[in-house]
């Protein structure tokens, strides 16, 4: 992995989900990442429709990947396709959650 | 799918609903603490009015109410405004009609157990004041669900729930007005059971259980694979619910031990349901879940008493009339509700204090566990627990210890829940206040 998506990754792994105490990448919230010269793309999922925390959750990713994105715009695409489940709980996802 | 078309703007929100301001739900979360902490002071301190020649209706009545309308309806309608977004993809209508409705619905309550207490005869005032503010209540409901993009089988419980308080209402308004000129209810027992469920299964019970399916489920990480079990849980308390209102109201209770045997298959397929969602979760208990287990406990505690009395194996009689309910009001739905009251408050008040931008990596918000006592939580659920079975085995023998000691148990819970509460909202004053709109608007 390059240092830049690394760099990327590591600030999404700073934005946690408030009331499980998971950041979104290891809830399996992130669907996709691309990095171009000009821009940062995050394709990002909420666990549910209308979730009361949707907003919070893609302002806070919002501000990470400002936060290195340099000169880069940074955009935030919302996926619903497919839908969250618990399936997609990583590996260190699930073993915080059963010690928790 | 994707929300966004492209070219997409640079963060894609649109299609999140706005919560309302923090104002609106938590005015009836704070009510409804201090109404249940007031009903579980005087049952502490007059569970001897509710036997034998010391029976005291009036007392009882404005009792009931406080629990009913105050601690259960009041809560309810808090987490229906809150959780709009969430359940209905909208925000709720109207948001200054149902602030409106508030004052009048407390004024109301206040006024209608006032009079009740004093031995007023004026009760007709406040109760008007009660029945206006429900209307606006159930008018906003209905405008924001017909504003609704889907309604998802949480919401449709919901349809029918709100459906049910409309019928509780209009029946109650019409058995007051034929009191005394006899015309529309021959059997104002019957009128009154039919009253009563349609309040406790209709109203209380399906909000309860559409609600239950998407927050126990959200709440525990668990991911419903079948909703089976819940749909006949549904169909079951429908055909349950319908066939004992119509049969109480109009053909003499004929039937109704199979009305019963209807909403207790109900009840199973639920609680199938609820076990399926608790066997998938990804989460520890937390006072939260283990209410919700305490919840389903005294549900199937209330299911047997009311197969029980249907079929004529417990006697008709005031006593068990009100383990039935008890075991309803206090066994199966103030669990229920306080569980998910842990969660809703401390997660209100995170957002109108942390959900601010900007957002900054090396200051990090804390947790919503971080606004209220775990420790707290699971005392208050230890005092519960025992309230639930001391209170129903109480009213069950008769006995006025055994009572008092459930009702001081539930003392002593509703004390330890206002005061975790009044901690969480401690975070919301010292940065503050409630007023104003959403933290992220």
């Amino acid at each position: 992995m390059d240092r830049d998506k690394l760099a990327v990754l590591t600030a999404l792994r700073a934005v946690v989900d408030p009331e499980v105490g998971l950041d979104i990448v290891n809830m399996g919230l992130l669907y996709g990442l691309e990095l171009t010269p000009a821009r940062i793309t995050a394709r990002l999922t909420l666990t549910s429709r209308g979730c009361p925390l949707g907003e919070t959750i893609l302002g806070m990713a919002q501000d990470a990947l400002e936060g290195v994105a340099g000169e880069r715009e940074v955009r935030l695409v919302l996926s619903w396709d497919p839908p969250w489940s618990p399936r997609m709980l990583s590996e260190a996802g699930r073993r915080y959650l059963d010690g928790y | 799918m994707s929300m966004t078309a492209a070219p997409a703007p640079p963060i894609s929100a649109a299609g999140l609903a706005k919560s309302p301001p923090i104002d609106l739900p938590m005015r009836h979360f704070v009510s409804a603490a201090v109404a249940f902490w007031i009903f579980a002071a005087a049952l502490a301190g007059g569970t001897g009015r509710f036997f034998g020649f010391d029976f005291q209706a009036k007392w009882v009545l404005g009792l009931v109410h406080i629990m009913t309308l105050g601690w259960i309806t009041m809560t309810m309608f808090g987490a229906i405004i809150q959780l709009s977004a969430v359940l209905w993809e909208t925000p709720v209508a109207w948001p200054g009609a149902v602030r409106g409705a508030w004052w009048a619905f407390t004024l109301g309550l206040i006024g209608f157990v006032a009079e009740l207490w004093s031995g007023g005869s004026r009760y007709w005032i406040p109760a008007a004041l009660l029945f206006g503010a429900v209307v606006v209540y159930l008018a906003c409901f209905v405008r924001t669900m017909a504003a609704a993009p889907r309604l998802d089988w949480t919401a449709r419980h919901l349809a029918v729930s709100v459906s049910c308080l409309a019928a509780v209402v209009t029946l109650g308004f019409l058995m007051a007005w034929d009191r005394d000129r006899g015309v529309l209810f021959r059997d104002t027992t019957g009128a009154l059971i039919a009253h009563v469920h349609l309040a406790l299964v209709g109203w209380v019970t399906l909000t309860v259980v559409g609600v239950s399916y998407r927050l126990v489920s959200m709440f525990a990480l668990s991911h419903i694979e079948s909703k089976t079990p819940g749909r006949l849980a549904l169909a079951l308390a429908c055909a349950g619910l319908g066939g004992l209102a119509l049969d109480g109201l109009f053909f003499g209770r004929r039937l109704m031990p199979l009305w019963a045997g209807l909403l207790a298959g109900a009840y199973l397929s639920y609680a199938w349901q609820m076990r399926a969602i608790f066997s998938a979760r990804h989460r520890r208990i937390d006072p939260a879940l283990a209410y919700t287990l305490l919840a389903l406990v005294g549900g199937a505690l209330w299911t047997v008493l009311g197969v029980l009395l249907a079929c004529g194996m417990l006697p008709e009689e005031s006593h068990v009339f009100a383990a039935y309910i008890y075991a309803c009001l206090i066994g199966w739905a103030t669990p229920f509700i306080l569980g998910q009251i842990h969660k809703i408050v401390p997660f209100l008040v995170w957002l109108h204090i942390f959900g601010r931008r900007p957002w900054s990596a090396e200051k990090p918000p804390p947790k919503m566990t971080d606004l209220a006592s775990e420790r707290l939580a699971w005392a208050e659920f230890f005092a519960v627990a025992p309230a639930v079975l001391l209170g129903v085995a109480g009213f069950l023998a008769e006995s006025r210890l055994v009572l008092e000691a459930g009702s001081l148990f539930l003392l002593a819970g509703a004390t330890l829940y206002v005061s975790n509460t009044a901690f969480t909202l401690s975070f919301l004053v010292r940065e503050g206040g409630w007023t104003g709109t959403s933290s992220r608007s």
